[in-house]
């Protein structure tokens, strides 16, 4: 009985002693690996998450159709490779995520966290449900990167991936380690025998304090069981591949390990290229890269930035152009690793298409407003997965909220996995491989009015955030006669109405106002609700 | 006015139904099934809170957090919601006198939960290197001299940093995790660490002697990893170990590496297994081996060494005076350094001054200047332990620890660095801290102490709130909720032609009632602080750094508030340091039921004189930290 992976002998073909990598050197290798006819590349998925929301009107697409739609400043780095991306509005958290700590588990979680810490029990994450569906068919069931540290206040921000016992998945942040966990002594393969007949000690140690252990304990040493068990049976498996040999490498490469490096963009870089060499050589189909976690207080120097990541996301608080611009310099920076890894991926060929047409990557934050911590029309994006059936070069706003959720399903079920029920998900996002041709104009339906009753205003109109990058907390909502009415309340009440769920949709408001000129201004919202 | 308080004590004590035995667990259950189980019940509960699974009082017991939350609703009237009925004055008065039977009315000095704990990574660190008696970092010159962060060991490189728990350290139980990938790295460590033996005489001696017979080498070594006495059969597994890796032509040194090895890798040496009773014995005091275990990692965060295990194993720490005799042993050892480093890095959060987030920007002089701040505090601690000073040092002091940098940085006139004159100036001179009293008010203790001030501030500029905070959590024990998820307006205010001052932005929050409630609390004490910069340099141009408690007293200078805290707040600040030290102790966060032990420990705190060594001793002979019990968690 063999399971055949995809690859495996590319994997093989670069390890073993002094094997290494040079990543610009993919392209070169590609060729040298060719496919058996009639094999399927399998499906992978790629998470590229940042923490900390957006500055909404930087960020919110405009357009009149799926495909007629004007770049964002933040997304217009991926402008470059728009047929391979898919932008998606109106996805909206069902079950928690709206707050620092609760959002980074509601990312792949379909739902939010329990608690700040992480002795609680967390919901079982996407990834890792699929993990333990396909990951048994490569080398490393997941791979779990991040280039941030420990929010220590709140451990639970730092962490997107969560085991089926609701456990924090450790991660990586330092490429060499990365690399070596796949292609040197760190793997599995390296020294079997000797860790084998190890190995059998240790579990005879650990079936012993079974026996033996309270039951209080047996949890714990189930666990270090399950993951020896796990290792045997990587090590048998791995054996079996080697006698298959589908794939023979025509070239042999120089391979390098990558180097340390301080900088901090360097290192991203190279965790990313990492990322995508597992993807390649088949290592692992699923891997979550959390770049900035839920409440990064990272400080971007090596973009003249001196403030704190969660200060300048608090850009309505910290009031002021400069802060709004840095924050933004922030979020463009993370898109740009998006492409860059979306354009990796399309680089190299793999069974005569692009390694990126296998990968379904997702990117974004599971918060929207940096400041006011909503969750509603999630910050996400879609690129690559064109043979898992998802279509892209189009924009995807969906006329009636979503439960984020769904997307989620919608990746685990390309890759045969059942997420329906986990969390909030209540079944497959729609549209993702398909025209939907929804009607992305609002219609004016004429009764855009407003009636002073009093001293209070009664009014409905299309909700719009301001230009001014001074004074981020002024709303402006348009009238049927094309006039404007200025809202301009406190942050406290503009946040505690989450004005921020209404924007790009039609509100009925009711305030107290006053009169600028042949303005109306309304201070305080009263009432608000969706219109019809 | 005294017996007024009397007569009407009585008549309470007569006429309210708080005599009447405790509510049994079914009758919550009745009010539950009533009121709340129609939302709260199966898989998918109101809130995850599925009240049909808790169905026995010990199963209450262990849900306390739970409980809690149902107590705080039901008496703040938010549930049942809105639309359903609430409960009837009855029903709530009986379930706040279960609540309180169960929960509160706690007297009775208990085990608490032991669940079972991994080593931590750097005990893990530790424990390997002091087995093996190699070393796996780099040592700090004995002059000092360091002024680059030493590049990670292995051990660091390899394994991720243990995320801290609900106890708020690293070494909390119930996150010390351990996957697959973990153990494949911890094969390679131990792979590593055992050929470092090679270069290290002293680690040859230690772990083969003179013998040449594995089996003499394989039983001293099995006994020191498992801090305890090893039958036959389990030196045998071991030995085997070596035997197949001869049959397979592997030379007597490697194959006693291998075994040494699975040694490294085995449950019994990365957990510290305690054993249990089959006798249906809830509580029990542990073996004497194992309360060596607990000691050493407490105090060492480290395995025990020879001596320690050795009395352990001869069963000799049963009497107090014996076990204060080793602790005093294990207080003077250089190991004490990891106590500091640990439990004081991560209680007061010094150890964030050298984050690799801060110190990766690579600058040199940052690098120098962290690594100052860093040591100055670790050192500070241990001074603090090992000369057995009074916990309010940690606030206020009149002795630091100082070098050139620090010195320049404070403003101390007439530091005197003990570094050759020749080298002075250079930039690659040694710059040592040493100890150096001063008798400035303002400077002292960790309140002001520069690692403090930079870990509670912004990349360029102060955070009165951060410091604020920091002090009701770290020293006062009574940290701030979170903000509410509405904040009120505070860009309101603007002042045209002039940006406000820090205080005139803070005082905002005082203005407004939801915001008030906490920050009347954090803002003085940050404020009171504004005379430390960014980096802790002491500053006077425009800074008012006056203020005034909400309990009343006034201050004008860090020094009177420092005063303040240690004169007024003693009780929580012995308090929060009593908590603190038992929860990293005992390696899990604090429950309900701890509050006697915690009030028992803190009298003798008290009676002791404030002494750390009163706390570490009556911490070490309290009944949690001698005894286990089978709880489920």
């Amino acid at each position: 009985m063999m399971k055949q992976s995809y690859l495996i002998n590319r994997r093989q073909a670069l390890r073993g002693s002094g094997v290494a990598l040079a990543l610009p050197l993919l392209d070169i290798m590609s060729p040298a690996v060719q496919a058996k006819s009639g094999d399927k590349p399998p499906i992978r998925l790629g998470v590229l998450y940042k923490g900390n929301g957006v500055h909404p009107p930087s960020w919110d697409i405009s357009g009149t159709s799926e495909t007629e739609f004007e770049f964002s400043p933040l997304v217009k780095p991926l402008e470059p490779i728009k047929e391979d991306v898919l932008f998606l509005s109106n996805l909206d958290h069902m079950q928690g995520g709206w707050s620092h700590h609760s959002c980074a588990v509601a990312f792949l979680g379909a739902t939010g966290a329990n608690g700040r810490s992480l002795d609680r029990q967390q919901p079982e994450t996407i990834d890792q449900l699929i993990a333990r569906k396909v990951g048994n068919e490569t080398a490393l069931a997941s791979l779990e990167l991040t280039c941030d540290g420990i929010f220590l206040p709140e451990p639970v921000t730092s962490y997107i991936s969560y085991d089926q016992h609701g456990r924090a998945v450790p991660r990586e942040s330092d490429p060499q380690i990365v690399f070596d966990r796949m292609f040197r002594g760190l793997s599995i393969e390296g020294g079997k025998y000797r860790n084998l007949s190890i190995l059998d000690a240790v579990r005879e140690d650990a079936n012993d304090l079974k026996r033996k252990g309270s039951t209080a304990d047996l949890r714990k040493i189930e666990a270090y069981l399950d993951a020896v068990r796990q290792i045997e049976r990587q090590i048998d498996e791995l054996n079996d591949k080697s006698a298959d040999e589908k794939y023979i490498p025509t070239t042999e490469p120089e391979l390098l390990r990558p180097v340390v490096s301080d900088s901090f963009p360097t290192r991203v870089k190279a965790l990313l290229d990492m990322m995508v060499l597992a993807f390649w050589t088949d290592t692992t189909r699923v891997s979550s890269f959390l770049m900035a976690n839920s409440s990064s207080r990272i400080v971007f120097d090596f973009l003249g930035i001196n403030e704190e990541h969660h200060y300048l996301s608090h850009f309505v608080r910290n009031a002021g152009t400069k802060y709004i611009t840095h924050f933004n310099m922030i979020t463009q920076w993370h898109v740009e690793q998006f492409k860059y890894l979306a354009q990796r991926l399309a680089s190299i060929e793999e069974a005569g298409q692009r390694l990126l047409d296998n990968t379904m990557l997702l990117f974004g934050s599971s918060m929207k407003h940096g400041d006011y911590h909503s969750g509603r029309d999630l910050p996400v994006i879609l690129a690559g997965g064109k043979n898992a059936g998802i279509k892209t070069g189009r924009w995807l706003k969906y006329p009636d909220s979503q439960p984020y959720g769904n997307l989620l399903a919608g990746l685990a079920g390309r890759m045969g996995v059942n997420a329906t029920g986990h969390g909030s998900i209540t079944g497959s996002l729609e549209g993702l491989d398909r025209t939907m041709n929804y009607n992305f104009g609002i219609t004016d339906t004429g009764r855009w009015v407003a009636q002073a009753n009093g001293n209070k205003l009664e009014f409905s109109g299309l909700v719009r955030p301001t230009t001014d990058l001074e004074r981020t907390n002024v709303y402006f909502i348009r009238l049927s006669d094309g006039t404007d009415v200025k809202l301009d309340a406190s942050f406290g009440n503009l946040n505690g109405k989450r004005i921020d769920h209404y924007v790009g949709r039609v509100a009925k408001i009711t305030g107290p106002f006053r009169k600028d000129g042949a303005q109306y201004v309304v201070t305080n919202i009263d009432t608000i609700e969706q219109a019809k | 006015m005294r017996d007024t308080c009397f007569t009407l004590l009585s008549i309470v004590l007569l006429w309210t139904p708080l005599l009447a035995a405790a509510p049994k667990f079914t009758e919550i259950t009745q009010i539950l099934q009533q009121n709340c189980v129609s939302c709260h019940k199966g898989e998918k509960p109101a809130g995850k809170l599925n009240l049909t699974a808790i169905t026995t009082q010990d199963q209450a017991l262990r849900t306390d957090d739970i409980w809690e939350r149902v107590h705080e609703v039901l008496r703040g009237g938010t549930m049942p919601p809105k639309d359903n009925e609430p409960l009837s004055k009855e029903e709530l008065a009986t379930f706040e006198h279960w609540y309180e039977e169960s929960f509160l009315n706690v007297t009775e000095i208990v085990v608490g939960a032991s669940p079972l704990r991994r080593l931590t990574r750097r005990e893990y660190q530790n424990s390997i290197e002091d087995l093996l008696n190699i070393k796996l970092h780099q040592e700090l010159a004995k002059d000092g001299f360091r002024f680059m962060k030493p590049p990670p060991t292995i051990v660091e490189k390899l394994l991720p940093q243990d995320p801290p728990g609900g106890s708020g350290f690293r070494n909390d139980a119930l996150v010390l995790n351990l996957d697959q990938t973990a153990i494949i790295k911890m094969l390679q460590i131990a792979r590593y660490s055992v050929d470092q033996i090679d270069s290290f005489k002293a680690a040859q001696q230690q772990v083969y002697g003179n013998s040449t017979d594995p089996l003499t080498i394989l039983h001293p070594f099995i006994t020191r990893a498992f801090r305890r006495e090893v039958a036959q059969q389990e030196v045998d597994k071991y030995h085997q170990i070596y035997l197949k890796s001869r049959t397979e032509g592997v030379s007597h040194e490697n194959s006693v590496k291998n075994a040494l090895v699975a040694v490294l890798t085995s449950p019994h040496f990365l957990y510290r297994f305690e054993q249990t009773t089959t006798n249906g014995m809830h509580r029990y005091r542990i073996t004497d081996s194992e309360l060596a275990t607990r000691l050493s990692y407490f105090l060492w965060s480290s395995s025990p060494d020879d001596d320690l295990l050795a009395k352990g194993m001869r069963g000799v720490l049963g009497k107090r005076e014996q076990l204060e005799v080793e602790v005093d042993r294990l207080l003077r050892s250089p190991n004490l350094i990891e106590f500091a480093r640990n439990f004081g890095g991560q209680w007061l959060g010094f150890h964030e001054v050298i984050s690799d987030q801060v110190i990766s920007t690579g600058n040199n002089n940052v690098v120098k200047q962290r690594l100052a701040m860093y040591d100055e505090a670790l050192m500070y601690f241990e001074y603090l332990v090992r000369e057995n000073r009074s916990i309010f040092e940690v606030i206020d002091s009149r002795e630091s620890y100082v070098n050139q940098m620090l010195a320049g940085l404070y403003g101390i006139k007439g530091f005197e660095s003990p570094v050759q004159t020749r080298l002075r100036g250079r930039e690659d001179a040694p710059d040592p801290l040493i100890r150096w009293p001063h008798s400035d008010p303002n400077r002292g203790g960790y309140l002001t102490m520069a690692a403090s001030m930079a870990i509670t501030s912004a990349p360029q500029r102060t955070s009165p709130i951060r410091r604020g905070v920091w002090v009701l959590d770290k020293i006062l024990g009574t940290p701030v909720p979170e903000p509410p998820a509405v904040v009120p307006p505070l860009e309101d205010v603007r002042i045209p032609g002039r940006t406000l001052t820090v205080r005139e932005q803070i005082e905002l929050h005082t203005a407004n009632e939801s915001c008030r409630s906490c920050h009347k609390h954090i803002d003085p004490l940050g404020l009171g602080l504004e005379n430390f910069g960014p980096l802790g340099r002491f500053r006077t141009n425009d800074i008012d750094a006056t203020g005034t408690l909400p309990t009343g007293q006034s201050f004008t200078t860090p020094a009177e508030l420092k005063t303040i805290l240690v004169s007024q707040y003693s009780s929580e600040i012995r308090r929060n340091i009593t908590e603190r030290m038992l929860a990293y102790a005992l390696g899990r966060r604090l429950r309900y039921y701890d509050k006697p032990v915690i009030d028992d420990l803190v009298k003798q705190l008290e009676d002791g004189g404030d002494h750390f060594h009163v706390l570490i001793k009556s911490i070490v002979n309290s009944i949690p930290f001698q005894h286990r019990h089978n709880l489920t968690e």
